[in-house]
């Protein structure tokens, strides 16, 4: 073939590259400095190596522990998982009041001020920036133990969550309908209500489902810094090494996370059904 | 006129399936309220207790022991970065496994989908306490939790974008006579690279999050100074760790939001 | 001249019920252009695909080279698979690769998994694969991203990726569906002329007739999953085009 003219056999000659030169640029700038990262904080970290030794013999014993089952608290686990449900349903229903509202003063397309808009959006976007249980912990100090610490601790992250949820929506809608409604001198709450809430409304409630599924979770969590439900109960198993209620309560939330998917699932594929 | 009747019918059917619906809900709000003890008047009466907490305990934050801070603050950061880099790399095996398009076995998928979504469902959180009975209070307990969680996450969400890749280029793979190992190498990774940053890229963002809250249960970091200095009703200082913690996610969310934008 | 590939009495029957292809009989020679025509729906890409068995075939056999495909295991269809080239209508290039990658994907059919997963190509292949961009006019694309090119450069990368399999036989199925008038009459030359240089035997799936005819040393018409048309171009009358498009004659002419 012509191609053994350049190509003389046995003399060194250049490799020739194949791949894409900027992709692969990409690709080994972005995984050679995740590898520096990963070795620089392995060194870095404190981990003793005496406490894995010791943690991998007393394994085999807790994971032992963990294999039994005792239903002696199930009635009482059970009302807890509902008490953390309900938390996370409640904090949900009442953050959507609130940030329904609030989207529409955020959004670019719909916010009455531009600079009312910006400050809510930089609020949010702090809000956002604090774990959740941060702000349960605060509120248990504030108010004290109980499902009204977790309902407001999970109101601001949820809020900010779905504020900006919404308002990324409405902002989607871009700024034809809002306009047509105002040349015929609608006013603002004809705008939300006449003119973008019916297109955005299915894709709300499909966020609020996802928020749910996250709350939930949280809610979990929550319980376990003094917030009610079950967190509080698999806390003070993990704390008094009862195993065999703990391993009841773990299945508990499993089953629980795993039902709230499917029926989240099938939600979903309804709103597809009905939207299209 | 029949068969404007049927519409009207239909019309009404979906009204009252409507108010059905309503009614229904708020039956559930009541039953919800009545079950945890709600009622307004507290929550009107606690949330400006809430804010004038924040106001009047934690402001003006007290700077004083910021030198003391760094090493939890670091650590927090070397936990996210470890269990990221970690749960990725066991994530993307699972994940292979897991994808209806890459997997070598259907038992595979179904045995992985399984362990993935019992972990899943699980809060990090709880891992992390339980870890702690295991290998004692430290940073190690709550990297552990953080692993379990975060690959549990990436398995699926890798999987899904696994499989969200065409069939059109494996297609043209398999039928130059390669192997599974080749597709996955030249068709299924090329494709999947976008997805495989983001997702890293985001997961990161969760596990600095969930890495400052670990203390909480004894696991390290920032959450240990969190807890510490609100059990010791040091409120002015647990603000000035807040403000430190606000900063960094802020600075990392500004600097994965830039990479995302230039992965092409 | 020799018989590259046989097939007797093919079946393809999709979930039990619906039948693709019904008894199909077919004999390719070294050097035969094939065109494959039919309206959409017809089974022609199931035919193709249970050759190198993307499908697998219900009933029937297929032997390439004297080989029962049907009957290979997977190494054995690895070897098989590595000889036949393939054309597809969408191209299936893998779009987040460069264009040399995607041309020397047509070499791992030889190559061992490690070789492979390395992408250990040799030297010589480099620049064979480099020489046929070359010979196809896209010597200024080889190092640009697959989804940086137009749908004819495309289609164009997709043959080079054939030809470095160096087949005894390429199957085409629509390769020029999703291409403009411009760029489909470049892409049918490109095949035709290097199928008919190196002696490869070569299948096409076409739906317009006009372009078969144009192209083909021998036709196939295939209508409903049946063979009903096996001759050269100058055997099919219009009664006879017009008969295996009943129902669907826009499909003659009309370039999707």
């Amino acid at each position: 073939m012509a191609v053994s003219q350049h190509s003389v056999k046995g003399s060194r000659r250049e490799k020739i590259s194949i791949g894409h030169k900027r992709t692969q640029r990409q690709q080994r700038i972005f995984f050679f400095s995740v590898l520096i990262l990963f070795i620089f904080s392995i060194v870095m970290i404190d981990i003793d190596g005496s406490a894995i030794a010791k943690g991998m013999e007393r394994l085999p014993v807790i994971l032992a522990s963990l294999t039994q089952i005792s239903f002696e608290h199930f009635l009482e686990m059970l009302a807890g998982m509902v008490t953390t449900v309900v938390i996370a349903f409640l904090a949900v229903l009442f953050s959507f009041v609130i940030s329904f509202f609030l989207a529409f003063l955020v959004a670019n397309n719909t916010t009455p001020n531009r600079y009312l808009g910006l400050g809510l959006r930089y609020a949010v976007m702090i809000i956002r920036s604090v774990p959740t249980p941060i702000w349960v912990l605060i509120a248990v100090a504030s108010i004290g133990f109980g499902p009204m610490a977790g309902i407001i601790g999970l109101m601001f992250p949820t809020s900010s969550f779905l504020i900006k949820a919404f308002s990324a929506q409405i902002e989607e809608e871009g700024t034809e309908v809002i306009e047509a409604i105002r040349s015929v001198g609608g006013t603002w709450i004809h705008v939300v209500f006449k003119g973008l809430l019916p297109t955005i409304l299915t894709g709300m409630i499909a966020t609020l489902g996802v928020r749910f599924e996250i709350d939930v979770h949280e809610s979990v969590v929550l319980g376990m810094v003094g917030a009610g439900g079950i967190g509080y109960l698999l806390q003070s198993y993990i704390q008094y090494y009862d195993f065999a209620n703990l391993t009841l309560g773990i299945l508990i939330v499993f089953v629980t996370m795993f039902l709230l998917e499917l029926s989240l699932n099938r939600i979903r594929a309804l709103l597809r059904t009905q939207s299209s | 006129m029949s068969h404007k009747k049927v519409t009207m019918d239909l019309k009404e059917q979906k009204k009252i399936k409507r108010y059905f619906s309503l009614i229904f809900f708020l039956l559930i709000v009541g039953l919800a309220m009545w079950y945890v003890d709600f009622n307004f008047i507290e929550l009107a009466k606690s949330i400006p207790v809430f804010l004038g907490f924040i106001f009047t305990d934690f402001l003006p934050p007290n700077f004083s022991d910021v030198k003391k801070y760094v090493g939890p603050v670091l650590d927090t950061i070397f936990v996210a970065v470890i269990a990221t880099c970690v749960s990725s790399f066991l994530a993307m095996i699972l994940a292979i496994f897991m994808a209806s398009n890459t997997t070598p076995h259907p038992v595979f998928r179904i045995v992985c989908r399984g362990i993935v979504s019992f972990l899943r469902s699980i809060p990090f959180l709880l891992w992390a306490a339980l870890l702690v009975v295991v290998f004692g209070v430290g940073v190690l307990p709550g990297l552990l939790g953080l692993i379990l969680y975060g690959t549990a996450f990436l398995a699926r969400v890798y999987a899904e974008s696994v499989e969200e890749i065409g069939s059109e280029c494996t297609e043209a793979i398999e039928a130059v006579g390669a192997t599974y190992v080749h597709q996955l190498k030249h068709a299924i990774i090329p494709q999947f690279i976008p997805s495989f940053f983001s997702w890293t890229l985001f997961m990161f963002e969760i596990n600095l999050r969930g890495s400052a809250i670990l203390g909480i249960v004894g696991a390290g970091g920032i959450g240990s100074l969190i807890k510490g200095t609100m059990d010791l009703f040091q409120y002015s200082k647990t603000s000035t760790v807040i403000m430190i913690l606000i900063t960094m996610i802020l600075v990392v969310e500004y600097i994965t939001t830039r990479i995302r934008e230039r992965i092409i | 001249m020799s018989t590259i590939l046989k097939i007797i009495n093919l079946t393809k029957r999709y979930n039990d019920e619906t039948l693709a292809l019904e008894g199909i009989n077919l004999e390719v020679s070294r050097g035969e252009f094939i065109s494959v025509i039919g309206p959409s729906g017809a089974g022609k890409s199931t035919l193709l695909r249970c050759i190198n068995r993307l499908i697998e075939p219900t009933s029937g056999e297929v032997i390439f080279l004297g080989q029962h495909v049907e009957k290979a295991n997977k190494a054995e269809l690895r070897k098989i698979r590595a000889q036949i080239g393939m054309i597809f209508q969408h191209y299936n290039l893998v779009p987040r690769l460069s264009v040399l990658e995607n041309v020397l994907h047509g070499r791992l059919g030889y190559m061992s998994s490690i070789k492979g997963l390395f992408s250990l190509y040799s030297e010589e292949e480099k620049e064979e694969a480099i020489e046929w961009l070359r010979k196809v006019g896209l010597e200024k694309e080889i190092f640009k991203r697959a989804d940086e090119l137009s749908g004819g450069q495309k289609q164009r990368v997709g043959i080079c990726r054939a030809m470095m399999q160096k087949p005894k036989l390429i199957l085409a199925d629509e390769p020029i569906a999703s291409l403009d008038p411009k760029s489909a009459e470049v892409v049918m030359e490109t095949i035709y002329h290097n199928c008919i240089e190196l002696g490869i035997a070569c299948l096409v799936n076409l739906h317009q007739v006009e372009i078969a005819k144009k192209y083909s040393t021998r036709i196939i018409g295939i209508k409903s999953g049946k063979l009903v048309f096996d001759d050269t171009p100058d055997k099919l009358t219009d009664e006879m085009s017009r008969f295996i498009y009943e129902g669907k004659e826009s499909e003659m002419y009309q370039h999707q």
